[in-house]
């Protein structure tokens, strides 16, 4: 019987209440979800979702206050558990008084990165993240961004097994996030596992085998991201009419006009099966079909009832 | 220990690049040179008063660094941040405490050991001579300073940067004179008070059994050995005592 | 640069602050001869008790200081009435000679015999100074602590007279001496212990100091003679309250008298010296003026032409670094 593979990170039931003067606050309430490895999961909803919660009970800054997080059949937030774990923090300074290197050097030695070859490591690291030449300044000199090259050079310290990120291209230069997302490629293909999260929804669609969306601390929804973008395909007739019927079926939409030329869109085969139906017997010419990739914010903001931001 | 050992020098990188035991080692060295050197009363050879202005102003100075160093550490290292990729790493947070400790009791340390070198230089070109009480007076100030550290990180868990050192050095100015109050007041006492009075001077720790300096200033010979061993246990125990508060409560904040 | 080219400005500003302070302060300078009661009345008003306690009470610290200093560190207390009760033994002093050994209470860290805390007051007795008997140090030492609290607390009258008696007779300078005394009498023109220790200083330290000895002795009589009218003054106003002057006071009274009549013996005054010696005897029964009155009229005799005597011990002290030895008069060493 082949041995399984527990998942990578395993939450169960898990609930974080805050609490505040006066009241309770539900960050998390009854959360579930599981990670394989090698998976890129993509972890997105609102502010105040609960995902930096979530995320923070990964790592072991929150404790839960019901419910079971375990991250390599682990206990979250253990020193073994960590140890194969990267974390990249959506805000965090680092010790403005050191240099980069110097930063990094300390925290090589608490990653347990040997002495041998540490300083070669660190070299690798400051030029994979693009700081080359700037490594003995003062991170008190540095920018937004580069500070977060910083933070991405100790997450993949000592090439860990999980990579968590929270908001994993905020602040950066789109060359800088171009890297970034071929860092993270190379990651999944070395068949590490990486759960990320962001407001870019274009992240999402380069980068995830699966996309969790989150909203007041449930998951509300848990897709592939090819049923994903199945779901918010969208197909396309363009077609030849005299005039335009009063109603249209549902989920058919007029796209655009050109004469007599009508471009339609439908979000569903069924939408477009109706459409199909309709056009017949207005004895239309179809001048072409298609699909195309619908937009992934309106299919969330359609799910959730309201933007992610 | 390794990784306590790493955050502790980063602490001690901090304090120096911050300049402030610079900044304290040079006032103080100034205001015991200024006590040596201007001659303002007219006499010569004020020996004592110079061991006495140059005790008071080390063991003042030496204090408030320890104490504004030691409560700023982990508020900040909240408040910035800074401690989330530190703990991400395989590090315990007893084991970030520990280094923070380190870090400042030994730079608190050496504070002290440069104000006594300063002081011994300034009594050599002064012709002013000490015993080996002086050494011994240097001992104990460094096993307080340890003390203090470790009071004044645990109570950062609890206060804010700026109530810590207003409460820090009011303790340790309480805990240098409560315990001559209690003992003057002692036959006074009578029943419930007499007791609770007792047990505050049973438990409550005394600074000022840190301080030789009476004893530098005024020529005493040395203290016998066991003085010196029953105050390493005594600034020892009461250092794990709130070493052991301290991350405690450290290890069970939500970040 | 900017930074510090306001940091040097503020700098100067503060430097230019300072200077106009020091030059300005004669024109804040509370003029006018205060009484002692109204001083008093002033130390004791709620008012000025706001504003200046915290300089009374360092002047107060400072004073505390001294003793310290004088018994090598050890600090004494009095005892408190639980402890009078229990007959707690004073600790005594050995080191000094008869005529001025005293007690001086209980030490802070108490003896082992009445101490409750065990092996705590054992290590207390090792850390902090501590004897079983009083010894003295070089009261030398104690001269900076009385200029610091003379500067904070300038009423404090023993600071002056103990003070100069440690700079002239232990640190060998009554010139400074002499400008300490100077500077009580003019912050407290009503005391008699200043004006008394004054007109002492001027007849054991004249040579010293340069002085004609017949000047000298015109000072002292002046000086002294103000004392004993402040004296008598001051004890009949503690009289009135139902209070004395205290044993140093009234040493000091007695002795004023005693060296006014030397003073006028050494000027030929003899009548005068006799006058005082009566006086003295009447309100003070300070016995040694019926030594003096033998000495004084032995003089009269022996001169018949009112000029003073060549042989004054006075005259006749070298480098005058030693208080008179005529009678072995000690210098009091007061004590709170």
């Amino acid at each position: 019987m082949p041995e399984t593979v527990p998942p990578v990170i395993e939450i169960t039931d898990l609930w974080v209440e805050y609490k505040t003067p006066g009241r309770r606050l539900t960050a998390v309430s009854g959360l579930n979800l599981s990670i394989d490895k090698g998976e890129v999961v993509g972890f997105i909803g609102p502010n105040g979702a609960g995902k930096t919660t979530t995320i923070k009970v990964l790592i072991g800054f929150l404790s839960p206050t019901r419910g079971q997080v375990r991250v390599f059949g682990e206990r979250a937030g253990g020193i073994e558990a960590r140890r194969r774990m990267g974390y990249l923090p959506e805000v965090a300074l680092y010790y403005p008084f050191l240099t980069a290197r110097e930063a990094l050097r300390l925290y090589a030695r608490l990653a347990d990165i040997p002495p041998d070859g540490r300083e070669e490591t660190i070299s690798a690291l400051l030029g994979r993240v693009g700081l080359t030449g700037r490594e003995d300044e003062s991170l008190r000199t540095f920018s937004k961004g580069m500070l977060q090259r910083v933070g991405i050079a100790q997450a993949i310290m000592g090439a860990p097994d999980l990579l968590i990120l929270d908001e994993i291209t905020s602040g950066l230069d789109p060359v800088a996030r171009h890297d970034v997302r071929k860092l993270l490629l190379e990651f999944k293909a070395r068949g590490k596992t990486v759960f990320f999260s962001s407001h870019e929804l274009s992240e999402v669609t380069l980068l995830c085998d699966r996309v969790i969306l989150i909203d007041a601390g449930k998951v509300i929804e848990e897709r592939s991201l090819d049923t994903l973008m199945d779901l918010i395909q969208r197909y396309v007739t363009v077609a030849e009419i005299e005039s335009l019927p009063d109603s249209l079926p549902e989920g058919v939409f007029l796209q655009s006009v050109q004469g007599k030329r009508y471009s339609f869109v439908a979000e569903s085969p069924k939408g477009q099966t109706e459409l199909a139906t309709m056009l017949e017997g207005l004895d239309a010419r179809v001048v072409s079909t298609g699909q195309e990739a619908g937009s992934l914010e309106d299919y969330f903001v359609r799910t959730i009832g309201h933007k992610i931001t | 220990m390794k990784k306590s050992c790493a955050i502790a020098y980063v602490t001690i990188l901090e304090s120096f690049r911050r300049k402030d035991p610079y900044v304290v080692i040079i006032l103080g060295f100034a205001i015991v040179l200024g006590a040596g050197l201007f001659n303002y009363f007219g006499v010569k050879g004020l020996d004592k008063f110079v061991k006495d202005v140059g005790f008071t102003v080390t063991n003042v100075l030496v204090i408030v660094i320890c104490v504004a160093t030691a409560a700023r550490q982990l508020p900040s290292e909240i408040a910035n941040r800074t401690l989330y990729p530190l703990l991400a790493k395989p590090v315990s947070r007893t084991a970030v405490f520990l280094g923070k400790y380190l870090g400042v009791g030994i730079m608190a340390s050496a504070v002290v050991l440069v104000f006594s070198v300063e002081l011994l230089v300034l009594f050599a070109v002064l012709g002013i001579s000490v015993g080996g009480v002086f050494f011994q007076a240097v001992y104990l100030r460094v096993l307080s300073v340890w003390f203090i550290t470790a009071m004044v990180l645990c109570l950062s868990l609890v206060l804010t940067p700026g109530a810590n050192v207003t409460v820090s050095l009011l303790l340790c100015l309480a805990m240098q004179t409560f315990a001559n109050t209690i003992v003057t007041v002692h036959s006074e006492l009578t029943g419930v008070s007499l007791r609770a009075t007792e047990i505050i001077y049973w438990v409550v720790p005394h600074l000022e059994l840190f301080d030789l300096s009476k004893k530098v200033i005024h020529g005493w010979p040395l203290v016998p050995w066991w003085v010196i061993l029953a105050m390493t246990l005594y600034g020892a125990t009461y250092s794990g005592v709130f070493l052991v508060l301290g991350c405690t409560r450290f290890c069970r904040i939500a970040l | 640069m900017w930074s510090k080219a306001v940091g040097l400005l503020m700098m100067a500003g503060v430097g230019l602050c300072a200077a106009l302070a020091h030059l300005s302060a004669p024109w804040f300078e509370a003029k006018g001869d205060f009484r002692q009661e109204e001083i008093e009345a002033a130390q004791e008003s709620i008012a000025l008790s706001l504003m200046g306690q915290l300089q009374l009470t360092a002047g107060s610290l400072l004073w505390l200081k001294t003793l310290e200093y004088l018994h090598n560190g050890v600090a004494y207390r009095a005892p408190t009435k639980t402890e009078e009760e229990a007959g707690a033994t004073m600790h005594e002093s050995v080191d000094t000679p008869g005529g001025l050994a005293h007690k001086d209470g209980l030490p802070m860290v108490p003896d082992k015999n009445r101490d409750w805390r065990g092996f705590a007051g054992d290590l207390q007795r090792e850390i902090m100074p501590y004897q079983e008997h009083i010894t003295h140090s070089d009261p030398k030492e104690l001269i900076p602590w009385y200029r610091l609290a003379i500067r904070l607390n300038p009423n404090l009258e023993r600071l002056y007279t103990l003070g100069a008696f440690f700079l002239a007779d232990f640190a060998h300078e009554p010139d400074e001496a002499m400008r300490t005394l100077e500077a009580g009498v003019e912050a407290n023109p009503w005391s008699f212990e200043i004006h008394a220790s004054l007109g002492r200083l001027y007849f054991d330290y004249h040579q010293a100091l340069g002085i004609e000895p017949r000047e000298a002795y015109e000072r002292t009589a002046a000086l002294l003679t103000k004392a004993i009218d402040l004296g008598d003054k001051e004890k009949a106003a503690l009289e009135k309250r139902g209070e004395q002057l205290d044993p140093l006071q009234q040493q000091l009274l007695g002795e004023s008298y005693l060296f006014l009549a030397r003073s006028y013996t050494e000027l030929g005054r003899y009548e005068d010296a006799l006058r005082v010696c009566d006086d003295g005897l009447r309100k003070t029964s300070y016995s040694l003026l019926r030594v003096q009155r033998r000495a004084t009229e032995k003089a009269q005799r022996g001169e018949g032409t009112g000029e003073s005597s060549r042989a004054s011990p006075a005259n006749t002290q070298q480098q005058d670094t030693q208080p008179c030895e005529v009678y072995e008069q000690p210098r009091a060493l007061s004590h709170c």
